[in-house]
This record gives structure tokens, C-alpha cells and sequence, in this order.
């Protein structure tokens, strides 16, 4: 039997979870819903349900490559992390600030590793921070070989506007459910990475054949908090097809195909294998900022429009964006410092577990 | 026990096909209100007149059922709403001209406006004019279903019809009431070409609208 503690020292993971589907299920379902081609009901199940089974089946890559920067051991420290996370994206977003769960996270463990006096891994942020850049670059470059690819195609092969349409339609949901289940699997790790080293649920076995590891329960739970944050997500997808670039229900599609990719990419343990298989670097495996490859794709879609394209992109967006990559994990940090010490200090819970095990991380 | 068969596709073939029927309906209704304008003029409203009315009228009728049931299958079961929205504005576009057709033939075959002789010509070449315009709306539609980026090249043939058939109608107005011929029957024979001149407006405005739906479907 699981302690109820646990539950509410997960309770901060379990909000982050609720808030990154109210937000991100946007960038997934929001053309299709805009476009009224899916009711937002049978959009927010599609969804929450390819959320759930990401995370559970393929959420442990980048959930083991955020644990490679900070393994929070103990589980008041790993429920600091979350809510300091969550407070930072919570209060950035009330400024107006542009901001990353991912890298809210980042922070909250570097706070934690400086709190615990834990090592950071530089080679690990280093890696991580790469692929903030280069998670917009990726998208970016998607979104304008498919877009070309695309527009190519139907030069060449004329189809009648209604089925072009039926297609668009087809297209649309089969790549909303690739790209819930990418975001279940990608940023699984922003939600219930913090928990992994700390969590106490065991490996268990549902009938003959299933068998659910410890992880993969945490990830289920977490699953579920996504999961149901999609289907509060309606206000946020009603304004997702306004943003910065005007695009038709194809250009939609483009976008949502090209974050679920970088999503798959920086989340698939089996294309990594295939990579260094083939002799080269391993990709590696960390949550990434799935609304910043959605902007990195949209202005993908503007690069191939040419010069029309380019005068509508909002250079500033994209500053502001660079600009957060710094600003939020040193947020976060700090805010998780703070709030370790009051933890610890106020509420007399062990934030970490220090090498020498047993009583570290508490006052004596 | 109904035969019941699976076929995600049918909707959307039938729907295709009813599309290009309504637009052939359309074509050859203008081909009818240009043979039967011509007929007329050549020997007034005799059998084959009447008999054009008949095929504008059927043409018409079939036009407006068509026309419902796109709008409703494409509202109920396909089409992104946005794409069917320009799709239906278009049909309804159309089915105005062949409305507005049908109009002035069941006009002339009551009124039976009497056209000066020396001015048949000019008024055959009028009708040509209008009809064209008509023509290459139809066109621009259907090529707006499968190359919207070819669209332009029938817009400024458009263009050319209507500005042609204007030229001619002001020609006519001017040859008409500086002739000598009672006012009332001046202002009969303005209202008749007026007529014709509005069908070319008519289908010069529908290609400004093919021209922007076009555009709207740029990925």
C-alpha cells in the first residue's frame, strides 16, 4: 500500500502535469479544433488517451536523460523541484515572460543540486541546453522540408479540393495523436522526471502478460494529470490558430507534424539506438519545449513562403524566446533554493539524501 | 436485411461528381441562353426560343437540387467549414447567373422586346460578349477545385468579356435613344440589354471571389 504522503508530495508533479496539458494539448489538437473539424471533446480523449500511453510506453528516454543533470532523491526534494518549477512558469506567464516547463525544470534541479551540494553534470546541461536551441532549429527545418515536400506534391499531382480536403482532415487527427503521444513521451520528464530517483512505487503485474515498472506507474499518474488538463485546454486552443503567422488547416497539419517529430526525436530510446548504430553521435534523450518547436515550425513554414513569409515573422517572438533560455532556469533555481531551505528548515522535511544516507538534508 | 457497404469515400466521389454536373449544368445553360437570345432576334420567339426556355429552365431546376445537396452533405459530413463556406458561396454565385438567366428569357418570351434590325449585330456580338464572361467563370470554377493557382488566367479573360460587353452596351444605349423610336420603347429595350450587361457584372464579380477563395487555399 502506498502512503498517502506520497501522493501529496507528488501533488506539485501531478499540477505541473494538469497545467503542461492545458497549454500544450494547443500546439496539438488546436488546428484541428479551430478548423471545427473535430469537436474539442472528441479532441481532448484522442489527446489525453495517446498523452497516457507516450508516457507510459516510451516516457523513460527523456525522463532518464533529465535525471543525468540531478538525481532528486528525496521525495520532498523532488515535489520542491516540481512546485518550484511550476511557480516559476505560473509567475513568468503572469508577467508575460516567455517560458519553458522544461526549462523551469532544469532550474529547480540545478537549485537542488546547489542546495544538496550535489555535482552538476556540466557535460548533461550543456547537452540540454543544445537542444533548446536546437529543438525551434529542428522544427523549424521540418516544417519547411514538409511544407515544400507538400506544396510539391499537390503541384504536381492537382488533387481535387475535396479530396484534398479528406485528406487534410485524415491527416490532421492521425498527426494529433503522433504528436500526443510524443508529448507524453517527450515531456513526461518535465512532470515525473524529479520523481523518478525518489518515488517508491514498485514494479507490478497486471494479468499474465503486462507488467508495469515502478516508472512507468509514475508516469501513468502523471499520464493521468495531462491527461486531464486537456480537456481544459479549450481557450488556449481556441487562440493557437491566431498566432504568428496566418496559416490554412495544411500549414496546421505541417506545424503539428514537425513538433511531434523533434518531440519523437528527443524522446525515442529506439532512434537513438539506430543512430549510434550507424556510427553516429547518440541524440540525446531530454524533454524539449514543445511550444518552441511549434514557433520554430511555424517560422519554418514562413521561410518557404520566401520573402512574403519572412517580413511576417515577429523577429521579437523569437528573441524574447532566446531570452528565456537564460531567464528561466536561473528563476527557477533560485525560487527552488528558497523553497529547499523552507522545506527543510520550516516544514522539517529531507529535501535530499546526502551520501552518507539516512538523516542528510534535515535540520539536526 | 439492408446491404450495408463500407466506403469512407463515397460521400466524397459524390459529392465530386455532383459538383462537376451542377457546373455543366451551368455551362450549358449558357450555351442555351446564347442560342436561344440569338434565335430570337433572328425570328422572334417561334419554337426554338421556347424550346431554349425549356432547356434553362430544366438546367436551372437542376442546378438549384444540386446545389442543396452539396451544401448539406459538405456542412453535415465533410469539408473543413471555412473551405465549405467558399465552396457554397460559389455554387450560389452560379446558380444566381443561371437564376438571372432563366429570368430574363421567361422576360423576353412575355414582353418580347422588339430590337431594332441594323442593331441585331451588335447585340449578337453583346450576347457574345456576356456569354463568354459566363463561360470563363465557369471555368475559373472548376479549375479552382484542382489548380487554384491557375485561377488567374481566366480572370483577366473575365475581365475582358465584362469590359467588352459594357463597351457594347453603352454603344447600343446611345444608338438606341438617339434613334427614332418612342420612349417607351427605348426605355423596353434598355431594361432587356441591361439585362445581358448584368450577367457579365454578375460573373465578373464571382471571378473576383474564385480569385480570392484561390488565394485562401495557399497551404
Amino acid at each position: 500500500m502506498i502512503d498517502l504522503s506520497f501522493f501529496i508530495f507528488l501533488s506539485s508533479g501531478l499540477f505541473l502535469g494538469w497545467s503542461l496539458g492545458a497549454n500544450d494539448a494547443a500546439n496539438i489538437f488546436g488546428t484541428a479544433v479551430t478548423s471545427r473539424m473535430l469537436r474539442f471533446r472528441t479532441a481532448a480523449i484522442l489527446c489525453a488517451l495517446f498523452v497516457i500511453i507516450g508516457a507510459v510506453i516510451s516516457g523513460a528516454g527523456a525522463s532518464h536523460g533529465l535525471g543525468k543533470l540531478g538525481a532528486v532523491n528525496a521525495l520532498a526534494g523532488s515535489f520542491t523541484v516540481a512546485l518550484s518549477a511550476g511557480l516559476t512558469v505560473y509567475t513568468m506567464t503572469i508577467w508575460g515572460l516567455p517560458v519553458s516547463t522544461t526549462q523551469a525544470v532544469v532550474g529547480g534541479i540545478i537549485g537542488w543540486n546547489l542546495f544538496s551540494d550535489s555535482p552538476t553534470d556540466l557535460a548533461s546541461l550543456s547537452q540540454i541546453a543544445g537542444t533548446w536551441v536546437a529543438s525551434p532549429i529542428l522544427g523549424a527545418l521540418f516544417a519547411w522540408l514538409i511544407y515544400l515536400g507538400l506544396n510539391g506534391l499537390i503541384n504536381l499531382t492537382k488533387p481535387h479540393l475535396l479530396w484534398l480536403d479528406h485528406w487534410t482532415r485524415l491527416g490532421l487527427v492521425l498527426a494529433g495523436v503522433f504528436g500526443a503521444y510524443s508529448l507524453g513521451a517527450n515531456n513526461i520528464g518535465n512532470v515525473m522526471g524529479v520523481f523518478v530517483s525518489s518515488s517508491p512505487l514498485q514494479e507490478i503485474q497486471i494479468g499474465e502478460l503486462f507488467a508495469l515498472s515502478g516508472p512507468q506507474r509514475l508516469f501513468l499518474w502523471g499520464g493521468i494529470a495531462i491527461g486531464a488538463g486537456v480537456f481544459f485546454s479549450r481557450p488556449v486552443m481556441t487562440t493557437i490558430g491566431k498566432g504568428i503567422v496566418p496559416i490554412g488547416p495544411l500549414g496546421g497539419w505541417v506545424v503539428v507534424v514537425s513538433q511531434a517529430l523533434v518531440l519523437f526525436i528527443f524522446s525515442s530510446t529506439s532512434l537513438q539506438q539506430f543512430v549510434t548504430g550507424l556510427g553516429l553521435p547518440p541524440i540525446p534523450l531530454v524533454p524539449v519545449s514543445s511550444s518552441q518547436a511549434v514557433v520554430g515550425a511555424v517560422c519554418g513554414i514562413a521561410l518557404a513562403r520566401g520573402i512574403k513569409g519572412l517580413r511576417q515573422i515577429r523577429w521579437w517572438e523569437l528573441g524574447k524566446i532566446a531570452v528565456g533560455w537564460i531567464s528561466t532556469p536561473i528563476s527557477a533555481a533560485l525560487i527552488c533554493y528558497v523553497l529547499l531551505f523552507i522545506v527543510q528548515n520550516v516544514f522539517e522535511q529531507q529535501v535530499f539524501i546526502g551520501p552518507s544516507g539516512s538523516n542528510a538534508g534535515l535540520v539536526p | 436485411m439492408a446491404d450495408f457497404k463500407f466506403s469512407p469515400f463515397r460521400t466524397t466521389r459524390i459529392v465530386q461528381s455532383e459538383i462537376q454536373e451542377f457546373l455543366d449544368a451551368v455551362s450549358m445553360a449558357v450555351l442555351a441562353y446564347q442560342e436561344g437570345m440569338i434565335a430570337y432576334l433572328k425570328e422572334g420567339w417561334l419554337v426554338a426560343a421556347e424550346e431554349k426556355l425549356q432547356q434553362i429552365s430544366s438546367y436551372e431546376s437542376r442546378g438549384d437540387n444540386l446545389r442543396t445537396h452539396i451544401g448539406l452533405t459538405l456542412y453535415t459530413e465533410m469539408l473543413l467549414p471555412d473551405t465549405a463556406g467558399d465552396v457554397l458561396s460559389l455554387l450560389s454565385d452560379l446558380d444566381h447567373l443561371l437564376d438571372r438567366m432563366r429570368g430574363h428569357f421567361i422576360l423576353l418570351g412575355i414582353e418580347k422586346p422588339e430590337f431594332p434590325i441594323d442593331c441585331n449585330e451588335a447585340i449578337i456580338d453583346f450576347i457574345s460578349h456576356a456569354c463568354s464572361a459566363m463561360e470563363h467563370t465557369v471555368a475559373a470554377a472548376r479549375i479552382y477545385f484542382r489548380d487554384p493557382k491557375a485561377v488567374h488566367d481566366q480572370i483577366h479573360k473575365i475581365h475582358y468579356h465584362q469590359e467588352e460587353a459594357e463597351k457594347f452596351l453603352i454603344r447600343l444605349l446611345k444608338s438606341i435613344f438617339t434613334g427614332n423610336y418612342a420612349l417607351e420603347r427605348k426605355c423596353h429595350l434598355r431594361d432587356h440589354l441591361v439585362h445581358i450587361d448584368r450577367l457579365a457584372d454578375q460573373a465578373d464579380e464571382t471571378g473576383d471571389a474564385i480569385a480570392i477563395y484561390a488565394v485562401k487555399r495557399s497551404i
